[in-house]
Parts: structure tokens; sequence; C-alpha cells
């Protein structure tokens, strides 16, 4: 039912290909519609990354946050506000610092903690609706290209690998793609044409 | 070393730099009306202004107000006066009082950026707990100081 | 402060009698002359002015009369109502009257149990009456010293606000010209309180004493003492109450240039350093191993089944019987059958447990947010092996009490730490330490039959209760203490809390049998805000509306019916159907819930306006009526009422479950109470019945939850009997009220 459950198919396939788009770029380049499938590999490996719940807990389609693996409701009410950086009088920043917290459990990141605008939530969508919604500017904060792939490079995105521990010491679970690999697949898939499922 | 302005006061920290603010304000800097609830800003009792917006300082490094400006419970007004602190004893608001001094700041974050708040405003920006059950009256104290600082 | 410095302060602590004291009402006259005697010649050598009239109040010669405050404040207002109580009797002036806490001493024991104590919401049934008296008492000794002062007839004599008229001769003298000479007479014989009309400040509201230090973050808790030398501690113990600190990496605290020691407590480990975090992290570090306690096997679950088969099988002692309710059962043609699952619950105080003490070989010095005064002069007794004289204790305000504060185990800890350290020691326990070393509101299981007459009436009703003892674990045992300090209650009376509520209902029921079994358990229990009288209510009253609605009657009328003998329950179930508008339809949408209780010598019925949609719970209205025979301060008691009502409501969300022993509740992440925005709007209303005050601290959480799901039931047509709402899927929604 959870959304990025929908996202949870083989994570190994899409890493597979994306080895041999990585292997072969010329080839994939030359060909349109080999170019395609490549492009379509590397998204597929984006989304893995997408439908991770430390994305997705800040890119929801709802007045507010979600937190956890199980994505409840973010507690205490707390809410996405008229800037998407929290309530008027409780801000994100009120409790989310510069850093992760390992006394308080609160996760932090060097960029003023916020939710992703409404217009670029994700949630209950299909990963195709998602694919589209990253080229489209109305739904990708108005970037094109490389901009979209200058966002992954944020403090907030970073800070899905590095989430750090709760507040009863629990370490929190980081997307199943490393990083650098999720890059490398951002790239690919705007470079080769950003391919959509 | 740490510094940053303490209710308009120069201050100086010696102190591990992940030190939770809540602890040095209290044990360094003697400031004890910022309470301790819970150590995971779950409670909100530890509310100061940091730079004049809400921090729960017990999830803050004391590090992390480096050149800021802080402001605690004890800065919110040099003699009660504050309209939230006036409004507080109108109402009567207090019971048990010790999450009193966190309601105050959060309330005060709240006028701040936006001085005559709805009720639902006053939903989405009081989080914080109070286990003797005092919303009823910090709710109406919120009115009323909001229509005295008109 | 030296031993000789404490004398002059605390006057009444000396002159008391220890082992003689005796409380009756002339008793405790008679013993206030005790202290009176020595009390003003020590205070007299102190200051030269103050004069002690008797243990509660003490007068200067510039005018300013100082009041003794017994009961510890912890948000209830009674460090208001009381000394109101005495100032008005006595004909002070209010703006020159000045308040102290005090110390453990006998002469503030409660008269009943003989142990000072604050709880049981009985500090107002108890003590209005004294102060009454010990107000009128002064104020004749007054007027006899002004008497001889001005030469005339006491009864030609006149006080009010603080000044004693001689209205023929336009002459008056103040309290503290003639302080001095009162302090000298006899405790008069007679004494004539004042009527009514003369009272001119109880039963209205006044502004709280303790509140402006409240907003501006002055007011000093528990864990806000600061002592000369003082260091502070921070502790861990074994996750499962009662497990065994097996190891830990020593060099690696000692590494730490910050900590001052390490002391092994019961289960833990105490870290002392100059300032918390510093002991905080150090503990932190210290790879600290424990092994398993008593509770090892102890879950939640395991415990749910286990009660549940002792409803069919346990040996259940009677509490109350009242003719054949089994005889009439079991000749029924339908008989109707519910049973109730309720949860261990924390207090979870704002204020963390913490105690502050400075324990040498010859004096035991404690700074302490307390409700249990006298038990923790006891355990500090116990714990220090020193004489009653060598044991000061300094009580703070109160960060919520709830009952927590009742016990002492949370100064143990204090005692421990600062002998062995050898200075005073301020010991804070964490969140976590406070929820899983809490003493909890046991769980209880509850079975309840029923037939019903022609008339739609109860003829016959058995009640099965499956509870541990609330007192037993945590009364000191009359063996372990000398024999001045008698435990509260009798033995006999332990179990009481378990069935209150139900043994003595507001109703009229012909056939009616409550039975109990006093389950054992591992688990460390106690009271809790509303004590038995909470859970009680609950499965009372959310049976009395499943009968209700079996006899297609609104449950409102059903009540009435049941309460006919009762006078006060009547009155407060029309004053709350009227404040609800009850027989008018709720709007739609909405549904309402209404709940009756008799508890704490006092009397509440509640009704409840909610909306249910997806299973969220938006509670809109909570309207209470209440009867606690004469409001001595309406405006702390509503507040007393609408706080309590949010306990209530936090109480059918929150609870604390176990598995292999180990609280899975240990931060408000997890023991959520109710926020400010799922509280209702919250309207109280004072029925003036008359009987003797009765206190308000704990009566309005007593019918929330019964309130509450009858509501539910009437919105959804399902019954909860099992708390917390989340084991029926419910959850709480915003209240969305709009102000």
């Amino acid at each position: 039912m959870r959304v990025h459950t929908a996202f949870a198919f083989s994570t190994v396939a899409g890493l597979a290909a994306l080895t041999m788009v990585a292997l072969f770029p010329q080839r994939s380049a030359s060909q349109p519609a080999a170019q395609e499938a490549e492009s379509r590999a590397a998204f597929a490996v984006v989304a893995t990354v997408i439908g991770s719940p430390r994305c997705q807990g800040c890119h929801t389609l709802s007045a507010f946050p979600r937190q956890g693996d199980d994505q409840h409701r973010h507690l205490f009410n707390v809410m996405r506000g008229p800037d998407d950086g929290g309530a008027l009088g409780l801000p994100c920043t009120t409790c989310h610092g510069q850093a992760n917290n390992a006394a308080s459990g609160v996760p932090g990141a060097d960029e003023a903690w916020r939710l992703a605008p409404i217009s670029m939530g994700w949630e209950g969508l299909t990963t195709a609706d998602i694919c589209r919604h990253l080229k489209d500017p109305v739904h990708n904060g108005r970037r094109i290209g490389e901009q979209v792939v200058d966002h992954l490079r944020t403090g907030l995105v970073k800070w899905a690998w590095s989430p750090g521990t709760d507040a009863h010491g629990r370490a929190r679970t980081a997307p199943s793609v490393p990083y650098s690999d999720f890059m490398a697949a951002a790239e690919m898939w705007v470079r080769t044409g950003e391919a959509c499922p | 070393m740490t510094r940053f302005k303490l209710n308009g006061r120069s201050v100086t920290i010696d102190a591990d730099p992940d030190t939770p603010l809540l602890w040095v304000l209290r044990d360094e800097l003697g400031l004890t009306g910022t309470k301790y609830g819970c150590g995971i800003a779950a409670c909100g009792a530890c509310t100061v202004h940091v730079e004049g917006k809400p921090v729960r300082s017990c999830s803050l490094p004391q590090s992390a107000a480096e050149g800021k400006s802080v402001v605690t419970i004890e800065g919110l007004s040099k003699d009660r006066s504050h309209p939230l602190q006036r409004a507080w004893i109108d109402e009567q608001v207090p019971q048990c009082g010790y999450c009193q001094s966190g309601m105050l700041m959060a309330a005060a974050a709240l006028l701040e950026v936006k001085p005559h708040p709805s009720d639902q405003d006053i939903d989405a920006a009081i989080t914080n707990i109070c286990r003797c059950g005092t919303y009823v009256r910090i709710r109406r104290a919120i009115h009323r100081a909001a229509g005295s600082s008109k | 402060m030296t031993h000789e410095e404490r004398r002059a302060r605390a006057p009444a602590f000396i002159a008391s009698s220890w082992a003689k004291h005796e409380i009756s009402r002339r008793g405790f006259l008679a013993g206030s002359v005790a202290v009176l005697t020595s009390g003003s010649a020590l205070a007299q050598g102190r200051n030269g002015v103050a004069s002690r009239l008797n243990a509660w109040l003490r007068i200067a010669a510039d005018d300013t009369v100082t009041l003794t405050v017994s009961q510890s404040e912890m948000g209830q207002g009674i460090s208001t109502t009381l000394p109101v109580v005495l100032a008005d009797e006595l004909g002070a002036d209010w703006s020159r009257v000045r308040f102290e806490s005090a110390d453990f001493d006998p002469a503030y024991r409660h008269p009943q149990y003989k142990w000072m104590f604050t709880g049981n919401s009985e500090s107002v049934s108890t003590f209005y009456p004294i102060m009454r008296t010990m107000g009128a008492a002064a104020r004749q000794m007054l007027t006899s010293a002004a008497a001889t002062r001005l030469g005339v007839e006491e009864t030609t004599l006149r006080v009010d606000n603080g000044r004693i008229h001689h209205d023929p001769s336009g002459r008056s003298v103040s309290f503290g010209q003639v302080a001095a000479e009162a302090a000298k007479l006899p405790v008069p014989e007679a004494l004539t309180l004042k009527s009514r009309g003369a009272l001119k400040m109880i039963g209205k509201p006044q502004q709280r004493i303790d509140i402006p230090s409240k907003v501006d973050g002055s007011a000093v808790f528990g864990i806000d003492v600061k002592v000369p030398g003082m260091a502070i501690a921070a502790i861990r113990r074994a996750p499962s109450q009662g497990g065994v600190l097996l190891s830990y990496d020593a060099a690696a605290i000692k590494a730490k240039p910050d900590v001052i020691a390490v002391v092994e407590i019961p289960s833990g480990l105490a870290v002392v350093a100059a300032h918390y975090w510093q002991a905080r992290r150090a503990l932190d570090g210290a790879l600290l191993q424990f092994g398993p306690g008593p509770l090892k096997d102890y879950s939640t679950r395991v415990q749910r089944q286990h009660y549940a088969d002792l409803l069919g099988t346990a040996p259940f002692e009677v509490k109350k019987k009242t003719g054949d309710a089994e005889g009439v059962l079991a000749a029924a043609g339908i008989v109707r059958e519910a049973t109730f699952e309720i949860p261990a619950q924390a207090h979870a105080t704002m204020e963390p447990m913490n105690c502050t003490a400075h324990v040498t070989d010859d004096r035991c010095e404690l700074w302490i947010p307390a409700q249990g005064i006298e038990m923790i002069h006891t355990v500090a007794k116990q714990t220090t092996g020193l004489r009653d004289d060598q044991i000061v204790m300094h009580r703070t305000l109160v960060g919520g009490g709830f009952g927590r504060r009742l016990l002492a185990d949370f100064a143990r800890d204090a005692f421990i730490v600062s002998r062995a350290v050898g200075r005073p020691v301020k010991v804070i326990w964490s969140r976590e330490e406070d929820m899983r070393y809490d003493a909890y509101r046991p769980p209880v299981t509850h079975q309840i039959r029923a037939s019903l007459g022609s008339d739609g009436q109860p003829e016959a009703m058995t009640h099965r209760v499956v509870s541990p003892s609330h007192m037993l674990y945590i009364l000191p045992r009359p063996e372990s203490v000398t024999d001045w300090a008698r435990p509260m209650m009798s033995p006999a009376a332990y179990d009481q809390m378990a069935v209150e509520g139900l043994v003595e209902p507001p109703y009229s029921l012909p056939n009616y049998k409550v039975e109990q079994y006093r389950v054992e358990t591992p688990l460390s229990v106690s009271v809790w805000r509303t004590t038995g009288h909470g859970p009680n209510n609950f499965v009372l009253e959310s049976f009395i509306d499943e009968l209700a609605h079996a006899a297609q009657q609104d449950p409102l009328a059903y009540r009435l019916t049941l309460a006919a003998a009762d006078r006060r329950a009547l009155a407060v179930l029309k004053a709350v159907a009227q404040m609800s508008d009850w027989t008018s339809a709720p709007p739609v949408g909405r549904a309402r819930g209404i709940a009756l209780a008799k508890a704490f010598n006092g009397y509440i019925a509640q009704a409840v306006e909610l909306s249910v949609s997806n299973k969220e719970i938006a509670v809109h209205d909570v309207w209470s009526a209440v009867d606690v025979g004469e409001t001595l301060d309406p405006g702390i008691a509503a507040s007393n009422i609408e706080g309590g009502v949010v306990w209530g409501l936090s109480g059918l969300r929150t609870e604390v479950t176990f598995a292999n022993g180990e609280v899975q509740e240990t931060n408000f992440d997890g023991f959520e109470p109710v926020h400010l925005w799922e509280t209702p709007r919250i309207k109280t209303q004072f029925v003036e019945s008359g009987a003797k005050p009765s206190g308000t601290g704990e009566l309005g959480p007593v019918p929330t939850h019964a309130a509450v799901c009858n509501a539910i039931f009437a919105a959804t047509g399902e019954r909860i009997r099992a708390l917390p709402i989340s084991r029926s899927g419910y959850r709480f929604a915003p209240s969305g009220i709009a102000s």
C-alpha cells in the first residue's frame, strides 16, 4: 500500500542494466532505441532511491511530512506550512539542525530542513508519473536537464545516505543504492534523453 | 569556545561542542527557566529563540549557537511585561508550570510571524506537551495577548 | 545552614514531640500550643519580631502574616486555596500575607492517616476544616490581646483586614501590634467560625500565588536546585526493572576529565560530574551491560491472557454484596456480559524524577519535588541510619505529581550517591529512566454481568475485578520503620482502591455483588491520577451505557432513574444535560456520550460531543457538572477539571507495554499524551450542594474514558472495551475547534 513499495522492483536488475550502460556508452549513444533502453534502466535505479522512505517523507502531497520506514504521519502534528518549511511559528528548523543530532535522534542536514513543494510531491504516484514529473518544470522546480541532477547534490538529498540514528539509537535505513551509483544513474538518465517507463 | 549573545549579553562557553544548548543554559549559565523534559525534541519544554526563531535547545549543539542571538524565558521581558506573560497571568494558565517556559517561548515565536493567529495557526505552532492539560487556557491566553498587542 | 540556624528558621520542627504527637481536633490545637510556646521564643530569638500563633501562622510586628503551606504545590493550586481559607477566617489583609512551604513536621500530618503527604485529592477535604479552625483560634487570640491592650471587652471588638477595631471609641490596633501578646495566650476552648456571609475570599476565584514565577522562569523546581559545592549525577539502570549491572567500562568513564566519580546504585550506575551533560556523555560511552531481573519474563501479552484466565478460576474476595445477584442472574432469561481490559500507565510528569541530597555522617539534607514528604523522610532515615532531627528536607515546587512523587525511590539514589562522594549531588533521571523506573498504574481486567428487569433497569449485577493492589507495594512496611511512622492505611484497606467507585456507586442496585482478586504482580505499581476510580468508572459507566441501549432508553434518562435516590448525582446529571443541550439532537455528523462519577468525596457528570471519520476521533466539546460540596475557589477548581479532562483523554491513547520485562514506551514519541490541537472546548460548571468541601485534583478525568467511549458508540455502534483506543483501531484527530 505504501508508496515506496511500488518501487520495490528488482534493484539488482536495474544495477545490472546500469553497469552495462556504463560499460558501453558509445554504442548506446549511437542507437536511439538502445539509448532509450539505457535511459530507462538508469531511471530504474533512480526510482529505487526515490522510493526510499528517506525521500518520500518530505516529498509528500499532503499538508504534512511523513516519517519512519512505515511512513507514518510526522508526529506532533507537524505541518508543511505556507513555505514548505513548517508551520508559522514552528519551522522545521525548530528541531532539525545542521547535522544529525546523535543525542536527541533528530536528523539534520547542512541545508535548512524543509519539505519539497507540493508540486514536487510523489505520494501515490506511479514510477512513470514521477519520471514525467522530474522532467516537467511544473513539477521539478523549474529545473531543466542537468539542473535536476544538481538538486541531487544538495545537503537534504545527500542526507538520505547518512540518515543517522533515531531517539532510541536505532539506525535509519538508507537507500539500497549507494549515492555514487545513484548519481551516475541520474546523470546517465539525463544524458540519455530522460526516458520514462 | 563558543561565543553568542544571550538575552542581549555576550557569553563565552567552554564546553564540549556537542553539549546541547539546553544544558549549557542550565548548568553553565545558570538560567534554569529553560526545562529538560524529553531530550528528543518531542515535548518543547526546552524551547528558546535563536536568531528570533524557536529552537528546541535539547537538540541544538551549543557550538551551533556561535555568533548568534539566543533568548530564553528569562529574556522574554525584564518584568513579566510581555503581552503573553500578562495574558498567562490574566488567564491563570500554568498549573505545575514546568512546561510553561517552553509554551511561552513557542507562543512568542508564533506571534512574531503571525500577530493575530487563528485557532488553526495555534494548533500547528504549539506542539509542546503539557501533562497538567492547560491547553484550553493556553489557547485563550494567546488570543488575549494577540488582542492586546494590536 | 547550621543546626542552630535551622532551629531558628523552623521552630515547629523542634517543638514537636515526635513520639507523642496526636492529631485529634483538640490534640491538634494542643500540639500547636506546644509549637507556639517554644516556637515563638525561637522566632523572636532570631529577629525579635515574628510571633508564632500556631503551626500554620506567625505574625510580625510589621503586620506581615506568614502562612505555612503544608501541602505540595504541583499545579492544583493548593498553595493558594488553603492559605486563602486561613487568611479569610483570620481576617488578615491578603496583601500582607506571605507564604512558606513546610518542611516535614508531624504537625502537618493528615490527621486520619497520621502521615504527611499530598495526594488522593484529600488536601481540601482534610485541611479545609483545619484552616478554618486555625484561623479562628488565632483571630480570637489576637482579639483577646487587643481587648487587654485597649482596655475593652472582647465582645466589642471587630476584626477586619488585619486590624482589630473598637468601633464605639474609633480606636484600633493592627495584628502586628498585638501578635506577641496574643502568642502567649492559651488557645481558646471554644471557637466561633465566621458565618458564610462574613467570609470575603472563600468561594471567589483568586490569583494563584505561584503563577507569576511560572511565567518568567524564576520558579524553582527540584531540577533547578543549586546548592554550594553541588555536583550533578546522571544515572542508567537495567532496562528491565530490577535487573543487574554486569559490567561497564570504568576506564572509559575515568578517562573523561570532567567526571568526578562513578557510583554503583541498585540495578545501575551513577556518573557524577560538574554538569549534567558531562555525566550523561560519560555514561553513554561506558558500555554498560545488564542482566535480567525479576521482570525478565513479564510481557503485556502474557499478562492480558493471565488476567483473562483468572476471571474464571481465581478465588475472588467479596467486597460488596446486596441481595442475591448470582441467584437472579441464574434465573434470568438474558444475561449481558462484558470484559474490559485497561492497560498499565506511566505518570510521565513533565519534570523527570530528581533529588538533590547532601549526606554526611551526622546529617542528611535534601531538596526534593515531592508529594510523599513523610515517606521520603522515612526512607532518608532508613537509608542513612540517621535520626529524625538529622534529616533536613526542603520541598521545591513539583513539576507534575499525579501520584508518582508519593514514592521515595528517586530520593534514595541521591542519598547513596551523595554519601559516596561526600558532597551535595543532584541526581537527574533521563526521561527514559523516568519511564522505565516508574511505579505504574497497574493493568486490570474486569468482567461485569447483568440482567434487566421488565422496566429495563438492572435487576442484578456482578462485577469481578482482577487487579494488583495499588498501595501495597509502595507503603513502608510497619516492621521496617520506627513505630511513629505508621503506614497511611491499614493492610485491610490496601485494596479498596481496586474496587473504589464500585462498592459505593451512586446507583440503586438491588442485587449487586463486587469481587476482587488481588493478583500478585512483579511489576512496580502505584497510584496514578484517578487511582482506582478511573478504570473502575470506565467499566461501570460503559456498561451502564450498554444496558441503557439494551433497554432502548436514553443514557441520561436511564441514569436519572438508576440514581434517583442520590440527590447529588441527580443534580450533576441534570446540570450537564442542560450544559450540553442533551435533549436536542447533536449537529449532523456528531454524537454525544455521557458518564457519571462519584469519587473523591465529590460528584461529576460529564458529556462529550465528538465526530468519527475513518476511525479518527475529533473530540469537539466536553461539559462537566461538578459537585465538590462547596467550591472554595471556582477558578482554580475549573482549571483542575479542565486539566483533568485532558488527562482523561490522554489516558485513552497512552499505555505502557512490556516485552521481555522491558518497557516499550520510553519517551514522548511512544507515549504520546494529548496535545493542544486534540483538546476540545471544555466547559465546567459547579453545583453547590452544601456538602463538605472536597478536592478537584483527580475528579475531572474519572468519567472521561466512559463519556468518550459512549460517544464513540453513539457515533459508530462500536463498543470499546479494551484500552487504549488504538487496540480498536481508533486515533485522535485535531479537535478542529474555533474559539
